[in-house]
């Protein structure tokens, strides 16, 4: 399920069930379990995906508290940015949209 | 199972085993059953891969099946073409029998590629030095042939010229010391350095170009049992005139590269990835650029001696 047109009464979380995450350097890979691909994540992305996985949120939610979640200022963590990371996990499969 | 080195077999023996379907090659962790029914390709098996242990009983359980024959019946005899079969449908191009070496290379490389999930399989080359393994991956033309072949002047042991076959448990990978393909101009570059009896004749004009196979040794077969803790991962790359240069990647890109390569990783699924996480800790990659085979030994030798002790 692709993030799309995004409805704000939709929530998502990655369940850590669903992936198995190894480091190598500054990079993160994820082998989904639901696709069987592999994929590979930078530090950002990785943070988000640990903080999809704390508990589930809309997407409002998670553009308003990523930046505090990162400790970084807002400006330095534009809407634009958080919706693009978001909308890429979601494209391979890592974050699951689930019931409220 | 009752085997010997293909050489220690009677000729006439070798042959009906081979036209019949009834000789298995046993080589590193495969079992390969083998029908060959032309001179060339028959000549070809018996000679490179003489000092290989077969078997010629046919009740023997094999892990692979490889016959070559006519795409048609028309074409056994007309224009002559064969193509291999590995037991399972394959759109393989047939091709001329006089390329009957080529098609069988292909064919087994086909059987490997496509029938393996014991192990995980990578697009590479991969040399010992004692236990320690050096991964050389590269695309075609890259030059890993070619510097797998020097290597192996140098007595690094040969594990195979195509395929890194790794152990999902052990995170090593196994020998599969088949014949090194080299094409075009590398033909005489290797003649050269490991003398014309060790090169197989050349196949002009195939779609690949002019192809010939350099022979495993006796000592890589004698030692295919001995699997090797790769420390080391070289993507090569050889540019007429260039200057030797290495270049440091990232492993996680390494990675990427060799998932990319891999036949069998997506049907494998979590174990190939375990597997594969496993293998890569401590290991280095590096992006080498050459214009001589004297040069990319060199920059082989400085890599190994700064990262494997």
């Amino acid at each position: 399920m692709s993030a799309g047109p995004n409805n704000d009464d939709w929530v998502w979380v990655a369940n850590p069930d669903h992936y198995i995450l190894h480091e190598i350097g500054d990079s993160t890979f994820a082998f989904s379990r639901v696709s069987g691909t592999t994929h590979m994540l930078n530090l950002v992305s990785r943070a988000m995906l640990d903080y999809l996985a704390e508990h589930p949120k809309t997407l409002t939610q998670i553009i308003a508290g990523f930046a505090a979640y990162l400790e970084v200022p807002p400006e330095e963590c534009p809407s634009g940015v958080v919706r693009r990371l978001f909308g890429e996990l979601d494209e391979v499969g890592l974050v699951e949209r689930v019931e409220p | 199972m009752n085997r010997r080195a293909l050489s220690d077999y009677p000729r006439s023996d070798v042959i009906h085993a081979l036209r019949s379907g009834t000789l298995a090659l046993d080589l590193g962790p495969f079992l390969t059953r083998i029908k060959l029914s032309d001179r060339r390709s028959i000549d070809f098996f018996r000679d490179m891969y003489a000092a290989c242990p077969v078997s010629i009983d046919k009740a023997v359980l094999c892990d692979f099946s490889l016959c070559l024959r006519p795409p048609n019946k028309f074409r056994k005899y007309f224009r002559r073409q064969i193509v291999p079969d590995p037991g399972f449908q394959f759109p393989a191009v047939p091709l001329p029998l006089e390329m009957s070496p080529l098609a069988f290379e292909m064919g087994l490389n086909l059987s490997v590629a496509l029938q393996c999930f014991r192990f995980a399989i990578f697009h590479a080359g991969v040399v010992a030095d004692g236990d320690n393994a050096l991964i050389i991956a590269a695309k075609s033309g890259g030059g890993k042939s070619t510097l797998t072949a020097a290597l192996m002047e140098e007595d690094w042991r040969l594990l195979s010229d195509e395929f890194a076959i790794l152990d999902l448990d052990a995170a090593t990978l196994k020998a599969y010391p088949r014949p090194v393909s080299l094409k075009n101009a590398s033909i005489d570059v290797v003649r050269g350095f490991a003398g014309s009896g060790q090169v197989s004749d050349t196949l002009h004009d195939t779609p690949k170009g002019a192809i010939a196979y350099r022979r495993p040794r006796p000592s890589d077969i004698e030692t295919m049992q001995r699997a090797a803790k790769p420390r080391l991962i070289l993507f090569p790359r050889f540019t007429d005139g260039a200057q030797a240069e290495s270049r440091e990647i990232d492993l996680a890109d390494a990675a990427m590269q060799l998932i990319a390569s891999s036949p069998n990783y997506q049907v494998i699924g979590e174990r190939a990835f375990s597997g594969l996480m496993t293998m890569l800790e401590g290991m280095k990659a590096y992006e080498i650029e050459y214009g001589s085979t004297e040069d990319s030994l060199a920059l082989v030798r400085e890599l190994w001696k700064a990262h494997v002790p």
